[in-house]
């Protein structure tokens, strides 16, 4: 016989399970923050993914966002081999296209396993609008690349042009320190308008927040992250597997929406 | 079964808030199977003392008696501290919140004695915002959990739950070194603390009788810290009294009587 907490941990674990979490957000290497547990190894990352249920991510590498993209997504190429369940999000600044063009470079990580790309324009000093970001969000709109972004490394204003100029790119948000939904006046003033516009999850987590989201906007603007191995994946998957929207929302939140997402890039 | 040990009533200027009335949060809480709620209400931490007395108040009356409340004492107002009485007095508040960082005043001050006094003389725990020093906030210097030690020496009697158990990394690290040296302190989970392993962390440095379950509603969505601890590699056991137990063991006889 069962206690009731018992019952209730078993009831949540098979809600999750059987959900099906695709994760968008998580990262290998070095952690970006101070951590009780690591795992900076794609395999562990993996097991440690699959302990919570989730069975597929989009993985990025620390390593370029604190010491060298290049040198990241390398890394990152090299780890995702010869595994259908994990894709990569490559990092990128404008200098990588001054040898060869953005559709080149592009095709070359979408070859390896690359599905978004990240840009960090406040931590590595360029700008998000304009000169040689335009040529690549250009590259990737016509590759439907999906673009990711903090919304500590930039502006709304930016994001905002962003998606207006390039119609055909999704660009995703989410984002560590600020809390993202301290911004919510801001981006459902953007969500209403911007149809391209879509946020990660793991930043939602004010008081019915992802409920009132999807009322208003539809389930299909907002996928599942956790930004795992930083944070408990149990803090962003709850609000969907008990969220006050019908299974088919939770599904598409869960990995329906990134799927989509991915299923649309241009492979080579 | 879940008691909720640190919540709010009302809403902040800083960002939107979805719904904050009180017949949302019961119908939450149902769905949730959270029995009983212990709210600071917002007004009464930001200075407008009677709005939220009086809002604290038909929240309490409107929830047959699961919305709990605290009080709210605010050290650089020594007048608040009649105030603090008074809703003492008043049916539903079972504890007080202090907020250093909001009131932008040291745990360690001078002017916080008195409602260590007042806690002690009235048998009621104190609940804490505490957190990590932070370059984005820097009003949470004022809340790191070593400037809580004076007091807590001072009143081994008087309960001091950390709000949010130290916040983010290191001060959940000086979070539990304060639990680990007096066994008057408490860690809540409340508020965006999510990072991996801490349920494990602080259950094995203070033990899980010492940790309660807080979600910072009408801030915070319940589910977030609801799933960390259903989840968490610790006993069953050790759930049920982060969840439930060890907050009726520290307010229950409180919320009979009131």
């Amino acid at each position: 016989m069962k206690t009731a907490v018992e019952q209730r941990i078993l009831d949540y674990r098979q809600r999750r399970d059987a959900l099906g979490f695709f994760d968008l957000n998580c990262w290998m290497g070095e952690p970006l923050e101070p951590a009780f547990r690591t795992f900076e190894q794609v395999g562990a990352l993996k097991t440690g993914l699959r302990r919570f249920g989730i069975q597929r991510a989009v993985i990025s590498h620390s390593m370029g966002v604190r010491y060298d993209a290049e040198a990241g997504n390398r890394e990152l190429v090299s780890a995702l081999r010869n595994d259908d369940s994990f894709y990569g999000a490559a990092i990128l600044v404008p200098e990588m296209a001054e040898a060869r063009s953005w559709l080149v470079l592009l095709r070359e990580l979408i070859a390896g396993g690359v599905r978004i790309v990240r840009l960090f324009p406040s931590a590595h000093n360029f700008p998000l609008v304009g000169g040689r970001t335009g040529d690549l969000l250009e590259a990737m709109e016509q590759l439907r690349l999906p673009l990711m972004l903090w919304h500590t490394q930039t502006t709304w204003r930016d994001i905002a042009t962003v998606c207006a100029e390039h119609p055909q790119l999704s660009v995703i948000v989410e984002g560590t320190g600020r809390k993202l939904f301290y911004d919510n006046r801001t981006y459902y003033s953007l969500l209403e308008r911007l149809p391209n516009l879509f946020v990660e999850t793991h930043g939602l987590t004010n008081y019915v927040g992802l409920d009132d989201a999807v009322a208003r906007f539809g389930s299909q603007r907002f996928l599942f992250g956790s930004y795992f191995p930083h944070l408990d994946p149990n803090a962003a998957i709850m609000p969907i597997t008990d969220g006050a929207f019908s299974e088919q929302d939770r599904h598409n939140i869960a990995h329906a929406n990134l799927e989509r997402l991915l299923a649309e890039v241009r492979q080579p | 079964m879940i008691i909720d040990a640190h919540c709010h009533l009302g809403r902040s200027p800083q960002f939107r808030f979805p719904d904050t009335s009180v017949e949302t949060t019961l119908k939450i809480m149902d769905r949730l199977g959270i029995e009983r709620a212990i709210c600071s209400h917002l007004a009464l931490l930001y200075g407008n003392r009677e709005l939220g007395l009086r809002e604290s108040v038909e929240a309490h009356e409107k929830s047959g008696g699961r919305l709990l409340l605290y009080a709210v004492f605010n050290p650089t107002q020594p007048q608040d501290l009649r105030f603090v009485e008074r809703c003492l007095d008043t049916k539903g508040f079972v504890g007080i919140k202090i907020h250093p960082s909001i009131h932008e005043c040291y745990p360690d001050d001078d002017r916080y004695d008195a409602v260590w006094q007042l806690a002690a003389r009235r048998n009621v725990p104190i609940l804490t915002h505490s957190w990590d020093i932070s370059e984005q906030n820097p009003s949470q210097k004022f809340s790191f959990p070593s400037r809580f030690e004076r007091f807590v020496a001072a009143y081994p009697q008087v309960p001091l739950i950390l709000g949010h158990a130290g916040g983010r990394y290191r001060g959940h690290v000086a979070a539990t070194e304060l639990a680990g040296r007096y066994r008057n302190v408490f860690l809540d989970l409340a508020g965006d603390c999510y990072v991996l392993g801490l349920i494990e962390y602080l259950v094995a440095r203070v033990g899980a009788d010492r940790i309660l379950f807080g979600s910072d509603l009408t801030w915070i969505d319940a589910r977030t810290q609801i799933g960390m601890i259903l989840d968490a590699e610790i006993e069953a056991a050790a759930k049920e009294n982060i969840l439930c137990q060890n907050a009726r063991r520290l307010f229950g006889e409180k919320w009979t009587q009131r």
